[in-house]
């Protein structure tokens, strides 16, 4: 009693139908820290902010929220963010095609007489934007930014409203390095400035160095909340997870074989704007080998796998041989045959098909496979995804269960399943754990090992350098759509990799 | 205690899918209930329910053409022009150039196909959007029915074309049918059931089966009953019939159907998993164009002639049937039966209307009603059933 909370979340118990989401949750934010909130996906950190915005409205749960010692009915979010609660989402809410000044003022744009006063809102943004410290024209369309410019955009708009709490979900899930050490530290200034944040991250490092105090909570109950002082990392994942985890990346002793997959002089050129999106990309791949691909965002990672599958939207030149064979990439259709797949980065938008079931998603590069003359099999369908769902520990209520309802790391063992129902001889994981909740990583890592022990030759694309170190047999660094550096995986730390990833572009790193 | 969890979990998954053809089900029913007290029980006569099924089977079938298209993510509104085209086609070839009905109704389909390939050229492979390239094909279309008919109302005297538009299955061959699809209903039961033992498969009691069996025998004989009450089977709704469980056999069975939903579910994800999504999408179309073909050679037997205003406005009763009967019109959801459905929500409305003798514009008020309430029903439930 008598600690100054500004927001607090009493025995917060939610229910949908028959399943208890929140289990009694209490959670205490002090005025002027930042409080980490961490949790594995489907923990419950979702559903309390959704009823700390209002989106779950008063009376759908259980307990007390009290913003500043007063009770909050919120019926919706309007109602939330009038009481002082701002939350940025994962998904940044922009509209791309409107300047930075006007996205930071939507919604309240300053008016003179009904008419918009343009000036106003581009002075009151380039001052919001400098308080950030961020060098961004207010005119620009958001469009053009990235991601970790479009956060500042969402972080600049919320702070507009001078809110009493701002809430972070997952900030750093799609950003580099770079840019998460700049968000940290803009968090830091704003927690200077008597700004309350709550931090919610996968990214244990991220908690440990930016909270306050940190709050666990485990299957919908509040496990721990204390000062970060008195916690380490592998305290952490005890929390979270209910056990240890000292052993996260399953090290394993495989022959690696010859060449079976190589890239040389990949160049990609944009066919509108004429940018060099690849310059001279080449790497090779062994059998039974896992080669990781670090860089920062935008480096050209992604864009070299997309140029493989033969989806790039660029004019790309140079040679792709797979077995000795030059690989033919007109189509993804000619590509997977040959046995190259892969488990796309963003895989709402790229990877699955959300409304259906579990599958149809599985069968969907492999339809020959479980037809007869053009009629699906149901029942070889139904054994095939069996199987994965129990070689990959689907956690599902059934293979008829609609992918959009699964939890990140399912819905991408999911993808993984149907990659791996192709056969593939090469199969690329582009962001294999982004988004998805430590237990799970640890299954999509064993699984990775179980694949390369089988022979699968993997490249795997990542942002995040501990895992990256932790799996990758060797590593190529890509920087500004370069292959920096082809680094064997011995005695690797991460600084090296970092050197190679910013060769070209030292004034984004500010750490 | 692990299982039993498991199992409420299946059964909320199944209510949760088909909970919308439950709701369209029963809205079908209560409208006929309504009807029926309101016409004193004119509405449910065997004559009548005989006309309604006649008049859905138009808006029907190119309801089922419809639904492929639209699961794709694209939509059509020139197909009642073609309707109209081929009708007038039909009618001229018989009438005035002699020729024998069988090829006059092959040189529909054909040219049914050939539209078909041409929309699918621009929406699929050119990225015109649908909405243009169809409203474009709209306007064409009835520019060729006004040249075929040269702006006249054509006469089809043809005992065979008429046959298509007014005629009825003889009882024995509609016997025939029925028990032939009863047949084939206990057998693809069995099949099914031998299939999931081969398969390791867990398989339903054999109690559930036969209630189903049942159930679905009972159906036919129920429908029979009442169209030989009558003058029979119209031969439309047969036509209807037969291209319904083709199509949607081809939706839920095969590579193109699950190819189909993919790209409407998301067509970028299709695509990238080697699905060729510009070809399914043509497909679709060509489908489309033959349905609207069909339809066409049913108007002209139906109207015994071809005039220049055939099929004016076919192609949003087909969309609404569609819509109606829970084919999402962002594509990937639906069913034919859906639209089916819909389609004979939409007659029977039209029709009960009629029998109570309403304005036409109150007519159009009501039908305009039961399309937004529909889809705001369809809403809601989403909604309700995703929290």
């Amino acid at each position: 009693m008598g600690e100054n909370y500004i927001l607090e979340m009493n025995n917060i118990v939610k229910r949908f139908s028959s399943v208890t989401v929140l289990k009694g949750v209490t959670f205490r934010v002090k005025a002027g820290e930042i409080h980490a909130l961490c949790g594995e996906n489907g923990a419950g950190k979702s559903t309390m902010m959704k009823i700390l915005s209002g989106f779950y409205p008063y009376g759908e749960y259980e307990g007390e929220v009290l913003i500043d010692g007063a009770p909050a009915h919120f019926s919706n979010t309007r109602e939330s963010s009038a009481a002082g609660v701002e939350i940025i989402y994962q998904e940044l809410e922009v509209a791309g095609n409107m300047t930075v000044a006007e996205n930071i003022f939507l919604g309240r744009e300053p008016v003179r007489r009904g008419v918009i006063d343009k000036e106003r809102m581009i002075h009151g943004a380039a001052d919001i934007l400098r308080r950030l410290k961020v060098d961004l024209d207010p005119n620009i369309k958001v469009e053009r930014l990235g991601v970790g410019m479009k956060q500042m955009v969402v972080i600049a708009k919320a702070l507009l409203k001078q809110p009493k709490v701002l809430i972070l979900d997952e900030p750093s899930a799609a950003l580099s390095e770079a840019e998460t050490e700049n968000l940290l530290s803009i968090l830091r200034d704003l927690r200077a400035n008597g700004v309350t944040c709550v931090y919610i991250s996968h990214r244990l490092d991220e908690v440990m160095e930016i909270a306050d105090r940190i709050t666990v909570i485990r299957d919908g109950e509040s496990i721990v909340t204390d000062e970060r002082a008195n916690m380490d990392k592998e305290k952490l994942i005890r929390y979270m997870v209910g056990r240890s985890l000292s052993d996260q990346f399953a090290r394993r002793e495989n022959s690696i074989g010859d060449v079976i997959f190589s890239v040389e002089g990949l160049n990609a050129v944009h066919p509108r704007t004429g940018k060099q999106i690849l310059k001279d990309v080449s790497f090779e791949l062994r059998r039974g080998e896992i080669l990781g691909i670090a860089g920062l965002i935008g480096a050209g990672r992604t864009e070299t796998a997309m140029a493989v599958m033969g989806v790039l939207d660029a004019k790309v030149t140079g040679s792709i041989t797979l077995e000795g064979k030059p690989v033919n990439n007109r189509t993804p259709r000619e590509v997977i045959d040959q046995g190259i797949n892969i488990v796309t980065e963003d895989r709402r938008v790229l990877g699955l098909v959300p409304d259906e079931d579990i599958k149809s998603n599985v069968i969907l590069s492999s339809l020959d496979k479980v037809s007869k003359v053009g009629v699906i099999i149901q029942n070889e369908v139904i054994r095939r995804t069996d199987e994965f769902v129990r070689k990959l520990r689907i956690r599902a209520n059934s293979i008829d269960q609609e992918v959009g309802r699964l939890s990140g790391g399912n819905q991408q063992k999911v993808v993984i399943a149907k990659a791996l129902l192709t056969e593939p001889k090469v199969l690329i994981l582009d962001e294999p754990t982004r988004g998805i909740d430590v237990g799970a990583k640890a299954e999509i890592y064993q699984i990775m090992e179980e694949l390369a022990e089988q022979g699968v030759s993997i490249i795997m694309i990542s942002s995040e350098l501990p895992e990256v170190l932790g799996m990758a047999d060797r590593v190529v660094v890509m920087c500004e759509g370069r292959v920096t550096g082809t680094l064997d995986n011995r005695e690797l730390t991460q600084e090296t990799v970092m050197r190679y990833a910013t060769q070209y572009s030292n004034s984004e790193v500010r750490a | 205690m692990n299982t039993e969890k498991k199992e409420t979990g299946t059964i909320m998954e199944l209510i949760r899918a088909n909970i919308r053809s439950y709701i369209m089900i029963i809205a079908l029913v209560v409208l006929w209930l309504i009807f029926g007290l309101l016409t004193k029980g004119v509405f449910l006569r065997p004559r009548n329910l005989s006309n309604l099924f006649r008049q859905m089977a138009t808006t029907g079938i190119i309801a089922v053409g419809m639904t492929t298209v639209i699961i794709c993510g694209f939509m059509d509104l020139s197909i009642g022009s073609v309707a109209g085209a081929t009708s007038a086609l039909v009618a001229i070839l018989v009438s005035e150039k002699g020729a024998a009905p069988i090829a006059a109704i092959l040189a529909a389909l054909v040219f049914g196909l050939a539209i078909g390939a041409f929309e699918g050229f621009w929406t699929a492979y050119m990225g015109v959007p649908a909405f243009i390239a169809t409203l474009g094909g709209q306007l064409i279309f009835r520019g060729a029915t006004l040249f075929i008919t040269r702006s006249k109302s054509i006469k089809v005297n043809n005992p065979d074309i008429i046959f298509i538009g007014q005629g009825y299955v003889p009882l024995v061959i509609g016997v025939v049918l029925a028990v032939l699809a009863a047949l084939v209903l206990i057998v693809l039961e069995m099949r099914g059931r031998a299939s999931k033992e081969k398969y390791g498969l867990s398989v339903p009691p054999l109690s559930r089966s036969i209630l189903k069996l049942v159930l679905m025998i009972g159906l036919i004989t129920a429908f029979m009953i009442v169209m030989y009450v009558y003058k029979g089977i119209p031969i439309a709704l047969l036509i209807l019939l037969a291209l319904a469980v083709a199509v949607d056999f081809a939706l839920t069975s095969t590579k193109y159907g699950n190819s189909e939903y993919a790209i409407g579910g998301n067509a970028q994800a299709a695509r990238l998993s080697g699905i060729n999504d510009r070809k399914i999408a043509f497909i679709s179309f060509l489908l489309l164009g033959v349905t609207g073909a069909i339809t066409g050679i049913v108007l002209t037997g139906r109207l015994a002639s071809g005039t220049p205003s055939t099929g004016t406005g076919l192609e949003l009763d087909a969309i609404a049937a569609c819509v109606i009967g829970g084919v999402s019109l962002s594509g990937g959801k639906g069913r034919v039966w859906g639209a089916l459905v819909g389609a004979l929500v939409m007659a029977s409305i039209a029709n009960g209307m009629s029998l109570l003798s309403l304005q036409t514009y109150l007519q159009d008020w009501i039908n305009g009603m039961v399309l937004i309430i529909a889809v705001f029903v369809d809403v809601v439930s989403s909604k309700v059933l995703s929290d």
